[in-house]
């Protein structure tokens, strides 16, 4: 049989890759050939000899990479209104390195798949990523690339993404109020460190705090719901998604009083008779309301400074957490819990019957769920400083189902990958495709419209940033009805 | 567990009502239970029942209406059409750009439409949204009719972001004004795409009744009669003709409809056009009563909707009306005696109960399947 070229994973791969280069440019072409090689490399077959397979496609994909790469710094950053280039960057040794780059990544990952030593493989792949992943806030810093923010919210949403796959992937107990747990987290850090009530508490000690209080919200909500099956189950967590933040935002004047003490006060005409058990002298106030809280304590290390702005430290915290919760959750995945889970979702009658405990596993996997997404509420509080109740609505449950459902529900990776695609189209891709779109729309378009009120409206019509909503919904269904399993499925669910 | 007797049963079961009732009045403070208020707002001024009444049957007729649309889908295929609150914003919108064309000036400087357009605008709106609905029913849902329910679930809420997306976009379209006076006609969608749009005045907000403390507006009236027609209408349209017939048929049992030679495709997709034209309806009706449209406002809307449909036994037309009037009047009620910023949690409360309580709702018939 003849080999193809190229396979369809590497051409999708190109063709994302390409794309992001064609709005980015500059020092991105470094990463994204990176990336491409990784794929490409993962992309050939693990046999003896696979790293002379690796070479071709690895260098067509760079070369496609740093072609569209060369286009965007001389052609698209000389439209109007572009982010500025940086010099160094367009010079033609970044290029060649990036081709080379690319293809030793192609041929490295390749050639140590296929690497007969089961332990050169495991551990070679793992050392190959850490390298990747202490390089990059560093050369990100160097190359000004203003990357970072979107990289740690990215992780944090796949945290919360790794959360969920625990709830909706391995029990198949579709959960819409996710966010919950998020808020929760990040009110709970919000309460104990800052000037709200002049708590200082460690960030390293509140942090267990909010993933043991979303851990114990998850049981309070989730026991009344446990027995509900399928879309019930899902409505009625999305009411729940809804009403915690509606707490959040109104527990801002609490004052309470004994009923029985404050109905005898009504009957009999005497108001002393009732009893006042809390924010007697003036109302309580909680969560300070629609305001939020503000500013949230960061977290102390002796020699880091974790301080906005400088986003190493952060970068570093968050990659812990996340690597530390993957190790975590595989393992889980394989215990006798994380298999009834799975077991349950197949069949529930049928793991019934073989003796798993319903309730409980299922509390369990809610529990477990939550607690991740507490973790993540919690470090976001510290990394932005701020809670609002704007900033847990239903779209947060919705983008984080979305990471799962793409990456592929059940499958840690899938789940990693579904998360950051989903973030980094959302906090950096939209924004610049505005750009460039903008550029395009002023070099040709606008060349031939004089009246000022058409070239307004084409320009927010043409708003990228405000197609937030359409690609998540493209996203899920167009995943749903061609390839419900989604992009890198759980190995249990291959067989299928 | 041991055996009490039955009346030491009572006797646990009633102490432990009570003391759920107890706590509910502590805890229920922060979010307006507050019983002093409330008896004291009812004694000072009685008239606020009859009000609020008054209030909660119009807000509660357009959840009726919003809330059919759910229950026939449901009652079909078992599928939370939850693109059902979007394309009744779709329909305000829709329902706007009609009046806009009848739109003139005041001389006061807003923005006045004539009752004949508005009555007229019900038709467009209506078409709209009925084809989009059968046309996201084609496009996300009939793939997918094998399924796990989860699936549809998901492609329907991927659906209601997609539309929720149209809506903020055709805000857009409101800087063609400055385009030129060709486009003058679209000043109602306003210079901002996410700001809520005002629609023209179409009813005098004046009180029917005269100077009496009660205000019953021709919207009230408008809202409720129209809400009447559209529910006779549907239940003569189920209850009386062939097609009705075989959506009953067809929610009874799909296999054994197919077999007597029903076109179950066919049935399904007018189910979706019989619940958008609805929810283009209610979109008509939302903006002559609120006089207001913004794209976010179908999840909500949605919410309140599914829970009134839910409460009234999900499947059940009849039931869809009683849950919407009765979600109707608690928002009114708890707007005026609990908190205006809780009634939400207050309806998602009751939304949650019904459906850890009663899952086949007030008048839904007992099925072990659907929860």
């Amino acid at each position: 049989m003849k080999q193809k070229l190229l396979t369809n994973a590497e051409i999708i791969g190109i063709l994302l890759m390409g794309f992001v280069a064609l709005i980015t440019g500059g020092w991105s072409v470094v990463i994204l050939v990176v990336l491409l090689g990784a794929l490409v490399g993962v992309n050939v077959p693990a046999q003896p000899g696979a790293w002379r397979r690796a070479v071709l496609p690895g260098l067509i994909s760079a070369l496609a990479v740093v072609l569209v790469t060369v286009f965007h710094n001389t052609v698209i950053a000389g439209l109007p209104k572009q982010e500025h280039i940086p010099p160094a960057s367009t010079s033609f040794l970044v290029y060649l390195g990036s081709l080379g780059l690319g293809t030793a990544v192609a041929v490295g990952v390749a050639a140590l798949r296929s690497a007969p030593d089961p332990r050169v493989r495991r551990f070679g792949l793992l050392g190959l990523l850490l390298v990747c992943a202490v390089a990059f806030p560093f050369f990100e810093q160097y190359a000004q690339l203003f990357w970072a923010n979107a990289i740690i919210v990215a992780m944090i949403f796949a945290l919360q993404a790794l959360g969920l796959n625990i709830v909706a992937g391995y029990a198949g107990m579709l959960d819409l109020g996710y966010v919950a747990f998020f808020a929760i987290g990040g009110y709970t850090i919000a309460m104990l460190n800052s000037p709200q009530f002049n708590l200082q508490i460690s960030f390293w000690l509140v942090i267990w705090i909010a993933a043991a209080a979303a851990a114990l919200f998850g049981l309070l909500l989730g026991a009344p719901v446990i027995p509900l099956r399928g879309d019930y189950l899902a409505i009625v967590t999305l009411g729940f998604g809804e009403i915690v933040p509606i707490v959040f935002r109104n527990l801002n004047a609490v004052k309470i009083a004994e009923p029985l003490s404050e109905l005898a006060a009504l009957v009999f005409g005497r108001p002393e008779l009732a009893l006042c058990l809390a924010g007697c002298v003036e109302p309580l106030n909680i969560t300070n309301g629609t305001d939020g809280i503000n500013p949230i304590g960061r977290p102390v290390l002796p020699g880091v400074a974790f301080v906005t702005g400088q986003y190493i430290p952060w970068y570093f915290l968050i990659l812990t957490l996340l690597a530390v919760s993957v190790f975590f959750i595989s393992r889980l995945r394989r215990s006798r819990m994380g298999r009834a889970w799975v077991a349950i979702r197949e069949d529930e009658l049928a793991a019934n019957s073989m003796g798993i405990d319903l309730v409980r596993t299922k509390l369990a996997a809610f529990m477990l769920g939550a607690m991740f997404s507490g973790f993540a509420g919690a470090f976001y509080g510290s990394y932005v400083s701020f809670v609002s109740p704007d900033a847990f609505d239903f779209s947060i449950s919705v983008i984080v189902l979305c990471m799962v459902i793409l990456g592929g529900t059940g499958s840690i990776v899938g789940v990693l990958l579904g998360g950051f695609i989903i973030k980094v189209a959302d906090l950096l891709l939209l924004d610049k495709l505005q750009v460039v779109l903008g550029g395009v729309l002023q070099a040709t378009i606008f060349q031939g419209i004089q009246n000022q009120g058409m070239q307004n409206f084409l320009e927010s019509l043409f708003n990228a940033s405000q197609y937030k909503l359409l690609l998540f919904g493209i996203i899920l269904v167009t995943m749903m009805q061609f390839r419900p399993q989604g992009l890198v499925p759980s190995t249990t669910e291959r067989g299928h | 567990m041991p055996q009490f007797s039955p009346a030491t049963q009572r006797l646990l079961r009633t102490l432990l009502g009570v003391a759920v009732i107890y706590l509910a009045l502590i805890l229920g403070q922060p979010a307006g239970l507050d019983l002093v208020r409330i008896v004291d707002d009812i004694r000072t001024t009685p008239t606020n029942i009859v009000q609020q009444l008054i209030i909660g049957l119009s807000n509660g007729a357009i959840i009726v209406i919003i809330a059919l649309g759910y229950t026939l889908v449901y009652g079909i295929i078992e599928l939370v059409n939850f693109a059902h609150g979007e394309v009744f914003m779709l329909g305000a919108f829709t329902a706007l750009l009609a009046l806009s064309l009848f739109t003139s000036t005041t001389a006061a400087g807003g923005l006045t439409a004539p009752l004949w357009a508005a009555l007229l605008g019900f038709i467009p709106a209506m078409l709209v949204c009925g084809l989009l609905n059968a046309g996201i029913e084609r496009l996300a849902y009939r793939r997918l009719r094998n399924s796990p329910k989860l699936a549809v679930l998901i492609s329907a809420i991927g659906m209601s972001f997609i539309l929720q997306n149209v809506g903020l976009q055709l805000g857009a379209f409101g800087k063609l004004t400055q385009v030129g006076p060709q486009f003058e006609f679209l000043r109602v969608l306003g210079s901002n795409n996410a700001a809520p749009k005002s629609f023209p005045v179409v009813l005098s907000t004046e009180n029917l009744l005269g100077d009496f403390i009660i205000r019953v507006t021709a919207a009230d009236l408008l809202v409720m009669g129209t809400a009447l027609v559209l529910m006779l209408a549907l239940n003569w349209f189920v209850q009386n003709t062939r097609l009705g017939k075989a959506m009953r048929a067809t929610a009874q049992n799909r296999d054994a409809a197919a077999m007597m030679g029903i076109n179950v495709d066919q049935i399904i997709a007018l189910t979706f056009l019989i619940g958008g034209a609805l929810a283009g309806a209610a979109g008509m009706m939302f903006g002559l009563y609120n006089g207001t449209a913004v794209f976010t406002m179908g999840f909500t809307a949605g919410l309140r909707s599914f829970t009134a449909a839910v409460l009234g036994g999900i499947g059940n037309i009849r039931g869809a009306a009683l849950g919407g009037v009765l979600i109707g009047l608690l928002a009114a009620f708890s707007d005026q005696y609990l908190a205006v910023r809780w009634t939400n949690a207050w309806v998602f409360l009751i939304l949650v109960l019904v459906l850890l309580f009663r899952p086949t709702g007030l008048l839904g018939q007992e099925s072990g399947d659907k929860a």
